[in-house]
């Protein structure tokens, strides 16, 4: 018998999209955009702190993303137990054939060793926990397509196991000159950040199985609508969408419902 | 609650094909460290890593993938002979996933699909039935984080689950640690004075993990027993390790497993010969065993095999293994000088034949992802804990 991490139920404690450019709207109404390059002045001044120079943009988003959670990250005791679970598939490939490209063309001795960091495919994750000091279990998941909603059950089975009380999902994608040389093209790109809290918290909506297999659950298609192609961060969108709409969520062979506390 | 064991194991590296070649090389102390074979030499400060000679596909895609198969199929097939049709979740821990193959492509000019950047086709290749494949890019921990899920999946209620890791040189990642090299460096030197920095390798490994009742009910051996996965994060330093942050990762794991560090044996350290893990990692474990009279013997299996990235902890997992079962623990050869913090530990340029009960294996990765594993003997009729 196949594992199945989706038997138990969650609440939603809080939830944020951020995409440089779309700001202030709502996610059902968001339309396709051409990417805006985020710079790291800009986090930097939202966030007020330095050291973000070298950070990739899928870093910058994904803080911009947490960041948005604000007070629902909780008090210092509770960020010692909560974990960081990120989803990307794009996050460091600019970094990594940026870097490839010198090498090849010139010689080690063309790059920046500031680059170092952004080599690690985990770098997004790590950067999150020492922004925001959530010293829960740290992982990077780079699962492809269904990255996002595979990290909403690594979450819940965190939660389950007892190794965190609470987990922040978080989903990005970046959409620039590298990712769009080296794979397919799409019609339009998510460019973006979108952050779940997740937990056990009474006054929060509560995420639960239900069996009837609701006929208009968000869906992948659902989401791409609004939020374009994903990738990675296809699931978390997919459940803040259904959230914001009160619709029912499909999510690998189950559909959930996010009912009011 | 029924013990936790594993029934499998698979590895590839730099110095054998299969997980018993591996560990006749790690006992021999055998070194893989040669002149760069997949990457070119001309481009780079540093000349030397501990690579597999096993090309890859084309110009040399899909070699982490192939290390991977590789080793879960050596595995799946010690383990039994139903196992490859089974569908149970596989972790698999990687530092730089199919990043060769993306930066492959983008030097030919070539288009690839979001999955080449993931295991779950290669897992696939070996187990078809496989539905809940999870890539975890968890830096130079991963393999034994994916051991940790893998455990509280197991303990959830999965009849099995694999955890796995794999890696292969990126040139990014050669590249950007030989930039931050001060010295041109030769060999691993695990825990040596004057060790001169870390020189990467690549290779695969495959844990089988499942309960003693699902073991034993279907004729499976344990081959031992996994008590704990301590982890931690340090949230200090993107690339630095972290005095505080490991030293939570050794605490959660003995508090998991209910044992003191005078429990432990063998220990096998992350030892990367670079200047700042060993130098934070041995003062970690000398605060640690401090009081501790008759210290652990260490091995630092990077010596052999060089730094195999998310691939390393689960291969340090196989070693520890062999010792529970044979006593014998690799030597560390390189290692002349030892830092004065392992001093009355076992560190020893020669194999050794210890009697080990319970071993350690350490693994901290860029990011300050902290993981510890804790093994024991598989005594068939101890009472389960």
């Amino acid at each position: 018998m196949p594992l199945d991490m989706r038997q138990t139920e969650y609440t939603l404690i809080a939830g944020s999209v951020y995409r440089p450019g779309q700001l202030d709207v709502s996610l059902r109404d968001q339309r396709p955009a051409a990417p805006v390059e985020l710079t790291y002045k800009t986090v930097a001044k939202a966030l007020d702190r330095k050291g973000l120079r070298y950070k990739d943009e899928a870093t910058l988003m994904s803080l911009m993303a947490v960041a948005g959670l604000g007070d629902a990250l909780g008090t210092p005791e509770q960020r010692e137990r909560t974990a960081v679970i990120v989803s990307s598939n794009f996050n460091n490939i600019d970094t990594v054939v940026q870097v490839a490209r010198q090498i090849e063309a010139e010689h080690v001795h063309a790059t920046s060793a500031m680059a170092l960091p952004n080599a690690s495919s985990n770098a997004v994750a790590a950067t999150i926990a020492i922004v925001f000091q959530l010293r829960g279990t740290n992982l990077m998941l780079c699962n492809g397509d269904r990255s996002g909603e595979d990290a909403i059950g690594l979450a819940q089975q965190l939660l389950a196991a007892g190794r965190a009380d609470r987990v922040v999902v978080v989903g990005v994608e970046v959409d620039n000159a590298d990712i769009r040389t080296l794979f397919p093209d799409v019609a339009y790109r998510f460019h973006g950040a979108a952050a779940v809290l997740l937990g056990d918290q009474a006054d929060a909506p509560r995420v639960r199985p239900v069996m009837d297999a609701a006929f208009s659950a968000t869906d992948r298609a659902a989401t791409e609508r609004v939020c374009g192609e994903a990738s990675g961060a296809e699931g978390i969108l997919r459940l803040l969408l259904a959230a914001e709409c009160d619709s029912p969520v499909l999510m690998g062979a189950h559909t959930w419902c996010v009912v009011a506390p | 609650m029924s013990r936790i064991v594993i029934t499998g194991v698979g590895a590839c590296t730099c110095v054998g094909d299969t997980a018993p070649e591996c560990l006749d090389a790690f006992i021999a102390g055998r070194q893989g460290n040669a002149t760069l074979q997949h990457l070119r030499p001309s481009q780079y400060g540093s000349t030397i890593a501990y690579e597999r000679a096993e090309k890859g596909e084309g110009d040399g895609r899909r070699r982490s993938s192939a290390f991977l198969s590789r080793a879960l199929r050596e595995a799946v097939t010690m383990a039994g002979p139903d196992v490859h049709t089974m569908s149970v979740p596989v972790y698999v821990g990687t530092g730089l996933r199919e990043l060769r193959t993306a930066e492959l492509a983008a030097l030919a000019g070539d288009r690839i699909a979001v999955g080449d950047l993931d295991f779950t086709a290669a897992v696939r290749d070996v187990m078809p039935a496989a539905e809940q494949v999870l890539t975890i890019s968890n830096a130079c921990a991963a393999s034994n984080y994916a051991l940790a899920l893998a455990m509280d999946a197991v303990r959830m209620g999965a009849p099995m689950a694999i955890a796995a890791g794999c890696d292969t040189l990126t040139s990014s990642m050669f590249g950007l640690l030989d930039r931050v090299n001060p010295e041109s460096v030769e060999a691993v030197q695990v825990f040596d004075k004057y060790r001169k920095g870390v020189l990467m390798g690549d290779g695969g490994v495959a844990l089988i993990v499942e309960t003693e009742d699902s073991a034993r009910a279907a004729g499976r051996t344990p081959l031992a027993q996994v008590m704990a996965v301590g982890l931690s994060t340090d949230a200090v330093h993107e690339t630095a390790p972290d005095a505080a942050g490991i030293s939570r990762a050794l605490h959660d794991a003995y508090t998991r497993a209910g044992i003191g560090p005078d429990a432990v044996d063998a220990i096998y350290v992350h030892g990367t010969g670079t200047g700042l893990n060993d130098s934070t990692e041995s003062a970690v474990l000398a605060q640690a065993f401090a009081d501790v009279a008759d210290k652990p013997a260490i091995s630092g299996i990077k010596a052999m095999t060089g730094h195999t990235s998310g691939a390393s902890g689960a291969i340090g997992v196989i070693a520890a293994i062999h010792a529970l079962r044979t006593g014998a623990i690799p030597p560390t050869p390189g290692t002349t000088n030892p830092v004065d913090e392992a001093a009355g530990f076992g560190l020893s340029g020669a194999a050794q034949q210890v009697e080990t009960r319970i071993a350690q294996v350490n693994a901290f990765g860029f990011g300050g992802v902290n993981s510890v594993v804790l093994l024991s003997r598989y005594e068939e009729n101890r009472d389960a804990a």
